[in-house]
C-alpha cells in the first residue's frame, strides 16, 4: 500500500512538474510568435492610407450590430459615437433586446425615428421583433434600429444578422467606445484576402475606465484608479497583443471577442448565428464557423489586429468580476463540449489538433489544475510532507515567469502600440504585473473553478439546434445523461471479453499447476495456494483493466477496446512466461529483468536455449491462442450491463483482499514451496512496482521517513560509510611469518552453495576436493554472499562495498573508491582478473577498467587447446572452467612482484552443460552409491542431477589446477581464497538464507593450521581482513579512512556495525542480516550455529527493520550523491608513496 | 542506466531557470525602460521635424539656432528614419507647392540615400518601405530597380512595387497585369485605382487583353478600371464577360455594364437574366435600379411574382418603386388574394411607415 501510494504520488507531482513545463513552454512560445505578428503587422501598415477605402464606393459593406439591453442612460450618447465612425459603406443596426428601461423612447426621439415595414430576409430563429424603425432625417440613414422581445445578447444578435445586408458584419457592446478608423482598420484584412477567405476578424480592446471621454471619443487615456482594473489592463494587453497575435499568426484562432469583432456575414448565416443556448457564444460562433469551414474544405483565416480599435469599461468590483469570469469559463467548457469531436481530428488539420486541445489543457483545465496545486499543497502541508527548498524554488520560478511574461508584453505594447504613454503607466503596469499574481489571479482562479462546479451543477443543455445542418445531435444531450449512457454501453461490451479473460487466465493457471506437478516433487499443498493467490489477481487485472477502459473510451472508442483486448492477452501469454521461467529457472521473475542489457539477455537467452525456433514457435502459437478468443469475444455485446458490474465489483472488492486471508500462508518454509505458491504475475507486478518506488523517492523523501530510527548523526553524514579503518589482523595468527608479501588469488566460484559442497549441507557434498582442502584451511561453514546472483560479487568481495540502487557495477560512473585491486596495485601488486565468458557481462569489464588491472582474460584471449563449454541453442556462455585455471597458470609467469588474481568460474552456470559429461555422470553415481547420504538427500540429489554434475566438474578441475600450482615455486607464497558467488537458484533452497549461503576457505601453504570458524561471516569482511594481514605482516599501505560495509573475518556478523545486506536479485534489496537474525521481506528469522533458520519472535523484529532501514538510507545517500568518500582522502592515498 | 532524477538536481535544475527567468526580467524591464526613452524621443522629434516641415511650406523665420540644433540631431540615425517617415507621410496629405517643398527637404537633407538603402535591404519590410518612400518622393532614377521589384517572390515587394510603378506613370505603370498570376486583392486593386487619374489617348497596354486574362482578380481589376474611366469601347467584350466561369467576374461585369451602358443594356440584362446565380441576379436588378429603363417593367413584375428568392422578389420591388410602380404596388399589396410574403416585401420596398 505504501508503494502504490509512493507511486500516486510520484505520478501527482510529476503531472504537475510536466503540466507546468509545457504551460511554460507555449507562453514562451506565443511570447515569441506573437512578437513577431505584431510586428510584421506594424511594418506592412506604415504608409498605409486608409481614406482610399474610407468613401469607395466599391468597398465593401459592413453593418455594425449593437444589441442593447436597459442602456437607456447612454444610448444616445453611443449611437451618436457610432454614427460618427468613418466608413461610408456602413449600416448602424441597434438591436433594443426588451429593454425595461427608455431606451427605445430616448432613441425615437433623438434620432426622429419611424416604425418602417421590413422584410427580413435572414433566417436564423430569434425572438419576436416589435419593430424596426429607421430615421426620417437623412443625416441619420445609416441606422436602423430594432425593437425585439428579450432574449439574449446572442438571439439580440441574431436579429441583427438576419436584418443586415452588409458583406461583412461587426458585431460590438453597444457600451463600447470604438475609434474613429475602426472599420477601416478592420476592413482591410477581408480586403487584403486572396487565397484565404477571412472569415472573422478582431481588434485590441482597451479599457475605458479612468479614460475621459468626449462626443464619444477616448480623448485622454488612463490606467485604471484601482489594482482590479489595473490588473484587467495588463490581462487585455496580455491576451490582445500576445496571446490572440500568435494564434491569429498560427492560423489557430477560436476567439473573437465579442465586444468587437466582424465577421463574414454569409458564413454566419451559414452556420445558423450566435448560439442562444451559451454564454459564450462569441468562441461558439468562431468555433462553428471554423468548423463549418473545414468540412466545407474552405481555405480561411482567423485575424486578429493589434491596433487598439475599441474602449469597454471593465468591473472594478470583485463580485463583478467573480461573475463575468465565472461566465467566461462556463461559456468556454460549453463549446468544448460542444465541439468536443473536433478534439484530436486530424481531420479539422491544426484547428482540432492544435487550437482545441490548447483551449482544453490550458484555457480550461488552466485554473482546475492550479486549483488542484493548492488542494495538494494543503493536503502535504497537513501532513508535513513538504519538501520546502524544492517548493520555494518552484514557487519562485511560477511567479517569476508570470512577471516575466507580463512585463514582456507591456514592453511589447510599448514598442507596438503604445496606448499608455504617459511615463508613470509605465511604472505602474510594471509593479501590476508583480502584484497580479498574488492579488488578482487567486480571484480569477475560484471564479473559473466556480464556473467549472456551476456548470456541472446546472446540467446545461444544449436545445435544439436543428437549424445548424452540419452540426450533430450530440450536441443536444446533457453531459450527465451523455456519461451514463457512455458507461452502460461500455459495461456491456466490455463483459464478454472480461470474462473470456478469466477463463483464459484460470487455465493458464491449471496449466501451471500441471507444469510443476510433472517437474517437482513435494510440491502438493502449493496449488490451492496458487489457486487462491491468482483468482484474486485475475480479479484485479480485471477491475485494473476495465476501469481503465471505462474511462479511455470516452477518448477513442476503437483504441480503448484494441487496448483491452491487448492488455488481457498479454497479461495470459506473459502468465505462461513467468510460470515457464519459473520452472526452467526456479527463480521468481521481477523487476531484475529490467536491469539486464539486451546484450547480456540474448546471451542468456541464447546461452539456456530458449531462443530455439520451436519456443519462439509456441510463443506465437499462444499469442494467436490468446488474441483470437479475446478478439471474438470483444465483437461480442451483453444485452445488459450486469455481468460486467459485478466483474468489476468483485474487482474491486479484491483489492481489499489478501490471498492470506482465505486459506492463510502455506505453513512451509521451503523458499521454492513458498514461491509455487505465488502468483508469479503478483510478484512480477509487485516487484516492478517496488523497484519503481524505489527508484523514483520522490520530492518528498521525507514522506516515508520516521525520523525516530535513525541516528541524525549517521544521517547528517555526506558519506554515511566512511570510517576510519580499525579492521584488526586478524589472519596474521594462522600464518607463518614470511618477509615477501604472499600472492593473493581469489577462486570464485560460480553457484558454489553450501548445500551441495558440505557434508552439513541437506544435498551432502557434491566437491570431494574442497572437502580435503577445507581441512588444510581456515574455513567459515556459515559464510554469507552479498546477492543471489553474481552481479555483486566482485565489488562486494574486493572493496566491501555497497549496492547503489541495483549493483555497485551498474553506476553509470564509478565513484572512486577503495579496493584490493587498486590497493594491492599500489603496492606494488601486479593484477589480473580471469573468466571464461565476456567480461562484459555484469559490467565486469567496467570494474576492472577502472581498477587498471594488468591482466584482463576473458573468452577472447583464450583459443585452442582450450575447450569451450557446449553450446545450446548455438551459443556457449564460454570457456570450460580447466580452461581458465589453466590459463592462469599459463599467463602468471614466475615473478618477484606479489601478485593479486581474481577467477570466475562459469561451468556450473545455467544450463549446466560440461564437456566430458559421461565421466562425470559416471563420477555422480559412484558417489551417490559411495557416500552415506540420507534417503532424502538422495532423493534431492537425483533431482538436480545435472547440476551437480557440473558441480563434480568443477570440483576435479580444480583438484588438477591446484595440483599444477603446487610444482610452481610461487605456490609456497600464495594465499588462496574459494568461495561460492551466490548458491545455485536452480537447486530448490530449504531456507531462505540457503541462497547465500556459500563456503569460504583460506587456503595456503603458509597456514600454520587448519581451523574451522562458525560465526557468521559475509562476503563484506574478507577484503578488510586481507588488507589489515598484508597491512600488519607485510607494511602496505593501505588507506586511513575507508568504507568497508563489512567488520573483517574475526567480526563477521555479530560485530558493532550495523549488519549486512543482501540482494536477492539486481531489483530486490530484501534481505538483511544481523547478530544471529535474518530479516528477508519483512519476516524475521533466528540462524542457528549451522545457519538453519527458523522464524524468530517479532520482538527483534523492530530493531532488526530499523538497522536495515538504516543501511538502506545510507545506500541510497551514497546513490543519491554517486560519491563514496571525499576526493581527498582518494586522491591523497593514491598519490605517490 | 538511471532513470532517477534525484531531487536536489531537480531542485537545482529550478534554480537555474529561475536565474534565467529573473536575469530575463531584468533584461526586458532594462530594454522597456530603454524603449520608453526612445519613444519620448520620437514624440520630441516628430514635433521638430513637423515644425521643419510647416517652415518649409510657408516659409519660417530661419532661427539659425533652430537649424543648427536640427542638424544636430539629422546625425542620429533614428532621427532620419523618423524624418524620412514623417516626410512621406506629410507628402500625401499636400499637392503643390507644398508638395514641392517637402520634395526639397528630402532632397535637401540627402533623405534619398536613406531610401535606397533599404531598397536594396534583405527584410521585405524593408524594401517595402524603401519602394513607398522613393516612390513618394518620385525618385525617378529609381524605376528601373523597383521595375525589377515587380517580379519579387514576396508579397509586400511586389505589391508596393506595382503601387510604385503606377504612381510613376500612372495608367501606364499597369504593364505588369499582362503577364500578372498572383491574385490581386481588392486592396490592392483600390490602392491601384486609386492613382490612377487619367489614361493617355495613346497607349501601347491592352485592356481588352487584360479583360481576357486567365487571372479573375487582374479581369475584376480591369473592369473596375473600365468602370473609372468610362471605356465605352470594350462594352462588347464585358458582355462576352457575362458567362464568366466566375460569379465574381460576372457580378463586376454586370456592374461595368450598367456604368457604360447603352441602349442594348437593359434588353441584354434581361435575355441573360434566367442564367446566372443568384448574386448575378441581383446584380442585374440593381443595375435596373440605376438604369430607370422602363424597358424592365414587365419583367420585374414577372420576377416579383413568380422567382422562388425573396432576395430577389424584395429587389424587383424596389427598381418597380423607383420606376414609379408604386400606385401598382400598393394596389397588388392591399388585393385580399395577395399571399402574405408579397405584401410584406411590397410594404418593405414601399419603405412604409407603420402605423
Amino acid at each position: 500500500m505504501l508503494e502504490f501510494s509512493h507511486i500516486v504520488y510520484e505520478i501527482l507531482v510529476w503531472l504537475f512538474l510536466l503540466y507546468s513545463a509545457a504551460v511554460f513552454i507555449i507562453y514562451t512560445w506565443i511570447g515569441l510568435y506573437a512578437y513577431g505578428a505584431v510586428f510584421r503587422y506594424k511594418h506592412n501598415n506604415t504608409f498605409t492610407d486608409y481614406s482610399i477605402i474610407a468613401t469607395n464606393p466599391n468597398a465593401p459593406t459592413f453593418s455594425l450590430i449593437a444589441p442593447a439591453y436597459n442602456e437607456g442612460m447612454t444610448i444616445v450618447e453611443n449611437v451618436r459615437s457610432l454614427l460618427s465612425l468613418y466608413y461610408h459603406n456602413l449600416e448602424i443596426i441597434i438591436v433594443n433586446d426588451g429593454s425595461k428601461d427608455d431606451s427605445m423612447q430616448k432613441l425615437i426621439a433623438s434620432y426622429q425615428l419611424e416604425p418602417t415595414s421590413f422584410f427580413v430576409q435572414g433566417n436564423i430563429e430569434t425572438k419576436k421583433i416589435r419593430g424596426i424603425y429607421k430615421s426620417k432625417n437623412p443625416a441619420f440613414k445609416k441606422l436602423i434600429v430594432v425593437d425585439k422581445e428579450n432574449g439574449g445578447k446572442a438571439d439580440a444578435l441574431n436579429v441583427g444578422v438576419n436584418i443586415s445586408s452588409g458583406d461583412y458584419i461587426v458585431c460590438i457592446d453597444v457600451d463600447c467606445i470604438l475609434e474613429q478608423d475602426a472599420i477601416l482598420k478592420l476592413a482591410k484584412p477581408f480586403l487584403e484576402q486572396t487565397d484565404k477567405r477571412v472569415i472573422a476578424c478582431g481588434g485590441v480592446i482597451r479599457l475605458a475606465n479612468n479614460c475621459h471621454v468626449v462626443n464619444g471619443s477616448v480623448v485622454d487615456v488612463n490606467l485604471p484608479k484601482s489594482w482590479l482594473g489595473r490588473t484587467q489592463a495588463l490581462e487585455y494587453i496580455r491576451a490582445f497583443i500576445l496571446g490572440r497575435m500568435a494564434w491569429s499568426r498560427a492560423s489557430g484562432l477560436i476567439l473573437i471577442s465579442g465586444a468587437f469583432g466582424a465577421f463574414d456575414r454569409q458564413i454566419v448565416l451559414a452556420c445558423g448565428g450566435y448560439d442562444r443556448n451559451t454564454v459564450g457564444e462569441d468562441m461558439e460562433l468562431v468555433v462553428r464557423m471554423r468548423r463549418y469551414m473545414e468540412e466545407q474544405k474552405q481555405a480561411y483565416k482567423v485575424v486578429n489586429i493589434p491596433d487598439p480599435l475599441c474602449w469597454t469599461e471593465v468591473p472594478e468590483s470583485k463580485e463583478v468580476l467573480r461573475k463575468q469570469r465565472n461566465r467566461w469559463m462556463r461559456g468556454t467548457m460549453e463549446t468544448l463540449w460542444k465541439h468536443r469531436k473536433l478534439m484530436f481530428n486530424p481531420k479539422y488539420g491544426r484547428f482540432g489538433m492544435i487550437s482545441m486541445p490548447y483551449w482544453f489543457f490550458f484555457e480550461f483545465l488552466g485554473p482546475v489544475v492550479e486549483f488542484t496545486g493548492y488542494i495538494v499543497f494543503a493536503v502535504f502541508f497537513i501532513l508535513g510532507i513538504i519538501n520546502w527548498p524544492f517548493f520555494f524554488a518552484l514557487f519562485g520560478l511560477v511567479i517569476a515567469s508570470g512577471v516575466l511574461y507580463s512585463i514582456y508584453a507591456i514592453l511589447v505594447d510599448l514598442v507596438s502600440h503604445q496606448v499608455y504613454t504617459k511615463k508613470r503607466d509605465l511604472s505602474t503596469l510594471i509593479a501590476t504585473a508583480i502584484l497580479e499574481p498574488l492579488y488578482f489571479h487567486p480571484i480569477v482562479v475560484k471564479a473559473s473553478v466556480q464556473g467549472v462546479v456551476d456548470y456541472f451543477r446546472k446540467q446545461h443543455g444544449w436545445g435544439e439546434m436543428t437549424r445548424q445542418g452540419f452540426q450533430q445531435k450530440e450536441a443536444n444531450e446533457s453531459v450527465w445523461k451523455y456519461i451514463g449512457l457512455r458507461f452502460a454501453s461500455a459495461l456491456k461490451s466490455i463483459s464478454p471479453v472480461m470474462l473470456v479473460f478469466f477463463v483464459l487466465y484460470m487455465l493458464s493457471i491449471g496449466v501451471e499447476w500441471w507444469w510443476y506437478g510433472r517437474r517437482f516433487a513435494e510440491i502438493a499443498d502449493a496449488g490451492k495456494y496458487l489457486l487462491a493467490d491468482n483468482l484474486l489477481f485475475a480479479f484485479q487485472a480485471l477491475a485494473c483493466v476495465g476501469f481503465g477502459y471505462l474511462l479511455f473510451q470516452f477518448l477513442s472508442s476503437f483504441w480503448a477496446k484494441f487496448l483491452l483486448v491487448v492488455s488481457f492477452s498479454s497479461i495470459v501469454v506473459i502468465q505462461f512466461i513467468l510460470f515457464l521461467y519459473f520452472g526452467e529457472s526456479r527463480n521468481l521473475l521481477g523487476a531484475d529483468l529490467f536491469y539486464y542489457s539486451s546484450g547480456e539477455m540474448k546471451q542468456i537467452l541464447e546461452a539456456s536455449g530458449m531462443l530455439s525456433f520451436k519456443n519462439i514457435a509456441l510463443l506465437l502459437l499462444l499469442i494467436v491462442t490468446t488474441w483470437i478468443p479475446l478478439w471474438i469475444a470483444n465483437k461480442r455485446t451483453f444485452k445488459k450491463a450486469y455481468v460486467g458490474i459485478v466483474l468489476l465489483s468483485l474487482g474491486a472488492v479484491s483489492y481489499f483482499i489478501s490471498s492470506a486471508s482465505i486459506l492463510g500462508t502455506p505453513g512451509t518454509k521451503d523458499e521454492f514451496v513458498a514461491n509455487v505458491s505465488r502468483s508469479k504475475w503478483r510478484y512480477f507486478f509487485e516487484s516492478n512496482l517496488s523497484n519503481y518506488a524505489e527508484e523514483h523517492p520522490g520530492m518528498l523523501t521525507a514522506l516515508y521517513q520516521d525520523d525516530d530510527d535513525v541516528d541524525p548523526k549517521e544521517m547528517d553524514n555526506k558519506f554515511p560509510f566512511l570510517k576510519m579503518e580499525d579492521t584488526k589482523d586478524f589472519l596474521g595468527a594462522y600464518f607463518e611469518k614470511t618477509t615477501r608479501a604472499p600472492n593473493l588469488v581469489v577462486l570464485v566460484i560460480e553457484g558454489l552453495g553450501h548445500a551441495y559442497s558440505s557434508e552439513n549441507g541437506y544435498i551432502g557434498n557434491f566437491t570431494p576436493f574442497i572437502g580435503t582442502l577445507k581441512k588444510q584451511s581456515l574455513y567459515w561453514e556459515n559464510n554469507i554472499s552479498s546477492s543471489g546472483r553474481t552481479f555483486s560479487v566482485l565489488p562486494t568481495l574486493t572493496g566491501s562495498l555497497p549496492f547503489a540502487v541495483h549493483g555497485f557495477l551498474e553506476q553509470d560512473t564509478l565513484p572512486n573508491h577503495f579496493n584490493l585491486f587498486n590497493i594491492l596495485k599500489h603496492n606494488g601488486f601486479s593484477t589480473g582478473f580471469f573468466y571464461g565468458g565476456h567480461s562484459n557481462f555484469d559490467f565486469m569489464k567496467k570494474f576492472m577498467d577502472y581498477n587498471k588491472i594488468d591482466k584482463l582474460i576473458d573468452q577472447d584471449a583464450f583459443g585452442p587447446p582450450y575447450k569451450k563449454l557446449p553450446e545450446k541453442g548455438g551459443e556457449s556462455w564460454g570457456y570450460e572452467d580447466q580452461a581458465v585455471f589453466s590459463k592462469l597458470l599459463e599467463v602468471q609467469k614466475l615473478q618477484e612482484r606479489p601478485y593479486f588474481h581474481l577467477l570466475l568460474t562459469l561451468s556450473t552456470h545455467n544450463p549446466f552443460l560440461i564437456n566430458n559429461t559421461g565421466y562425470y555422470e559416471r563420477l555422480f553415481d559412484q558417489r551417490i552409491a559411495a557416500m552415506d547420504f540420507s534417503p532424502m538427500q538422495k532423493k534431492w540429489a537425483q533431482e538436480n542431477r545435472t547440476q551437480l554434475v557440473s558441480v563434480l566438474n568443477l570440483d576435479d578441475a580444480m583438484e588438477k589446477f591446484f595440483a599444477a600450482y603446487k610444482k610452481r615455486p610461487d605456490f609456497a607464497n600464495t594465499i588462496f581464497i574459494i568461495t561460492g558467488d551466490h548458491a545455485m537458484p536452480e537447486i530448490p533452497l530449504q531456507n531462505k538464507i540457503d541462497r547465500y549461503h556459500v563456503p569460504l576457505l583460506i587456503y595456503s601453504p603458509l597456514l600454520k593450521q587448519a581451523k574451522t570458524f562458525h560465526n557468521i561471516v559475509s562476503h563484506f569482511d574478507i577484503a578488510p581482513s586481507l588488507l589489515a594481514y598484508y597491512r600488519a605482516n607485510f607494511g602496505i599501505k593501505t588507506p586511513q579512512q575507508v568504507t568497508w560495509v563489512g567488520q573483517g573475518l574475526d567480526q563477521g556478523t555479530l560485530g558493532k556495525g550495523t549488519g549486512i545486506a543482501m540482494m536477492q536479485s539486481k531489483s530486490q534489496l530484501i534481505d538483511f542480516v544481523r547478530g544471529n537474525y535474518h530479516l528477508s521481506e519483512g519476516q524475521l528469522y533466528k540462524l542457528d550455529g549451522n545457519l538453519n533458520e527458523d522464524l524468530a519472535p517479532d520482538n527483534m523484529k523492530d530493531e532488526m527493520s530499523k538497522h536495515f532501514e538504516l543501511f538502506k538510507r545510507k545506500n541510497k545517500v551514497f546513490s543519491t550523491q554517486k560519491r563514496l568518500l571525499p576526493d581527498s582522502v582518494y586522491t591523497n592515498y593514491f598519490s605517490p608513496l | 542506466m538511471h532513470y532517477d532524477i534525484a531531487l536536489h538536481e531537480l531542485i537545482l535544475a529550478i534554480i537555474v531557470v529561475l536565474i534565467l527567468v529573473l536575469l530575463l526580467i531584468i533584461s526586458v524591464l532594462s530594454y522597456s525602460f530603454y524603449s520608453y526613452r526612445i519613444l519620448h524621443y520620437r514624440h520630441m522629434w516628430k514635433r521638430i521635424i513637423e515644425y521643419k516641415i510647416m517652415e518649409t511650406i510657408v516659409g519660417g523665420d530661419g532661427e539659425s539656432e533652430r537649424d543648427s540644433a536640427f542638424s544636430k540631431h539629422l546625425k542620429e540615425p533614428s532621427f532620419r528614419a523618423l524624418f524620412l517617415n514623417v516626410l512621406v507621410d506629410s507628402d500625401r496629405k499636400f499637392s503643390g507647392a507644398a508638395k514641392q517643398a517637402i520634395n526639397s527637404l528630402f532632397h535637401q537633407f540627402k533623405l534619398e540615400d536613406e531610401a535606397w538603402r533599404k531598397l536594396r535591404e534583405r527584410k521585405a519590410y524593408r524594401v517595402a518601405g524603401g519602394i513607398q518612400e522613393l516612390a513618394a518622393m518620385n525618385v525617378e532614377a529609381a524605376i528601373p530597380e523597383i521595375k525589377a521589384k515587380l517580379h519579387d517572390e514576396r508579397t509586400t515587394v511586389y505589391q508596393e512595387a506595382q503601387y510604385a510603378m503606377v504612381s510613376f506613370e500612372g495608367y501606364e505603370g499597369l504593364g505588369f497585369l499582362e503577364h500578372f498570376n498572383k491574385p490581386l486583392s481588392d486592396w490592392q486593386q483600390l490602392r491601384l485605382l486609386y492613382s490612377i487619374h487619367q489614361i493617355p489617348e495613346q497607349s501601347d497596354l491592352q485592356v481588352d487583353v487584360w479583360l481576357k486574362s486567365t487571372n479573375d482578380s487582374v479581369v475584376i481589376f480591369t473592369l473596375r478600371l473600365i468602370r473609372k474611366f468610362r471605356l465605352m469601347t470594350y462594352y462588347t467584350a464585358i458582355y462576352d464577360l457575362l458567362d464568366h466561369t466566375a460569379t465574381a467576374v460576372r457580378v463586376q461585369a454586370i456592374r461595368t455594364m450598367q456604368a457604360i451602358e447603352n441602349s442594348t443594356t437593359v434588353r441584354q440584362f434581361i435575355t441573360c437574366f434566367g442564367q446566372q446565380p443568384i448574386e448575378v441576379q441581383l446584380e442585374i436588378l440593381k443595375s435596373m435600379k440605376a438604369a430607370r429603363s422602363k424597358e424592365s417593367e414587365e419583367f420585374l413584375k414577372e420576377q416579383l411574382w413568380n422567382h422562388q428568392e425573396v432576395a430577389i422578389k424584395i429587389a424587383a420591388a424596389e427598381v418597380l418603386v423607383v420606376l414609379g410602380e408604386r400606385y401598382y404596388l400598393q394596389e397588388i399589396s392591399q388585393q385580399s388574394d395577395t399571399y402574405d410574403q408579397l405584401k410584406q416585401i411590397i410594404k418593405h420596398a414601399l419603405q412604409e411607415k407603420k402605423c
